[in-house]
């Protein structure tokens, strides 16, 4: 067959020619098993066990607390970006006072915190209101509300907790001026509210 | 145009085994964070990548119009390469594709340079290719009377 005589005949450039290929084949495979991987581990990061509580403190402030726990079952180290956590309590009426905020925490980029693979992360926030102002306005809302029919106390109220974590998967280059896409790919968004958001 | 079966299995090989280096290629230059190595959307470098994949096809087929049909072949079914990697999370993992737009984006309209760079580094390629296979045989000759002492005297 001319074929197989062309192939014996120019046998060193065939097998260049195959390797050359097949190097960038593999290639394909293993840039397309990361991307699935990247891609997974956007699905599958999440945010579990989520727990708040409230107490009165003997000098009458109000103490919020909230943890909940960061899930990731990638392989991927997840660094951390941004964490946020609002306390927060809507009052019902329209205007700048709609929202009563009772804590807030934000931890930016510069703090090196990872989660590692296949672990969970907790989180946990607490903080104290003692502004007398804000407990008046407090009272105001369970006053306001006991004529609606609800009976709520300090530590019924139904308060609102959001937290959110943004974090960047693995080494992955993460700091495209114009490609945000590239940036967005490896990138962990994941949210969490125990009422509706206002 | 008149090809044969031994053209058509030339062609078809051609096309399977230069396929993958543009494919690969192709979504590089869409991921390049995430793909091993990665050429980094340098144009220089695909273009370069181009003309290597390019060679072959004028190596192995002595007509051009079949070593120019060889480089549409391989870039269509690189092309076709690309999509497939793209699709391998949505389709091995059966993940939502969330933004359907820019799948067709990503492949259709971003990827117009690099398709101008692959079919012209292709054919330049093809054309070097035929180059090399037609100046080894003259070179072998060439040593072949050089090395023979009585030649030489």
């Amino acid at each position: 067959m001319p074929l197989m005589k062309s192939i014996k005949e120019h046998w060193v450039t065939v097998v260049l020619y195959a390797l050359f290929s097949v190097f960038f084949l593999v290639c394909s495979v293993v840039s397309a098993g990361t991307y699935s991987a990247v891609v997974r581990t956007q699905r599958n990061v999440e945010l579990i066990n989520p727990t708040s509580g409230v107490s009165i403190l003997p000098n009458g402030s109000l103490e919020l607390d909230f943890s909940i726990e960061l899930s990731n079952p990638s392989r991927y180290v997840l660094h951390t970006q941004t964490i946020s956590w609002y306390a927060t309590l809507e009052n019902g009426t329209t205007g700048p006072n709609m929202i009563i905020t009772l804590g807030t925490a934000y931890t930016g980029p510069t703090t090196g915190l990872r989660v590692p693979p296949k672990s969970e992360k907790n989180f946990s926030f607490s903080s104290v209101v003692s502004d007398p102002a804000i407990i008046a306005r407090l009272n105001g809302f369970i006053n306001y509300s006991a004529a609606s029919g609800h009976t709520y106390t300090l530590t019924t109220l139904p308060y609102n907790h959001q937290f959110s974590f943004i974090g960047t998967i693995g080494e992955f280059k993460n700091d495209y001026l114009r490609e945000d896409y590239l940036n967005k790919l490896v990138t962990v968004e994941v949210t969490y509210s125990s009422g509706a958001m206002p | 145009m008149k090809i044969d079966r031994g053209d058509g299995v030339r062609l078809g090989l051609v096309s399977l085994l230069s396929a993958p280096p543009l494919g690969f290629a192709t979504f590089d230059f869409m991921f390049p964070n995430i793909s091993t190595p990665s050429m980094g959307k340098n144009l220089l470098l695909i273009l370069a990548l181009s003309l290597l994949a390019g060679m072959p096809a004028g190596y192995f087929q002595k007509r051009t119009d079949l070593a120019m049909m060889s480089v549409i072949l391989y870039t269509a079914v690189g092309y076709i390469m690309a999509v497939v990697l793209y699709s391998a999370p949505y389709t091995i993992y059966n993940i939502e594709n969330i933004l359907p737009s820019f799948y067709y984006a990503m492949f259709f309209r971003f990827t117009i340079i690099l398709l101008l760079l692959y079919v012209l580094g292709g054919f330049v390629g093809s054309i070097l290719g035929q180059l090399i296979r037609d100046w080894i045989p003259g070179e072998e000759t060439k040593l072949e009377f050089e090395g023979t002492p009585e030649t030489k005297a």
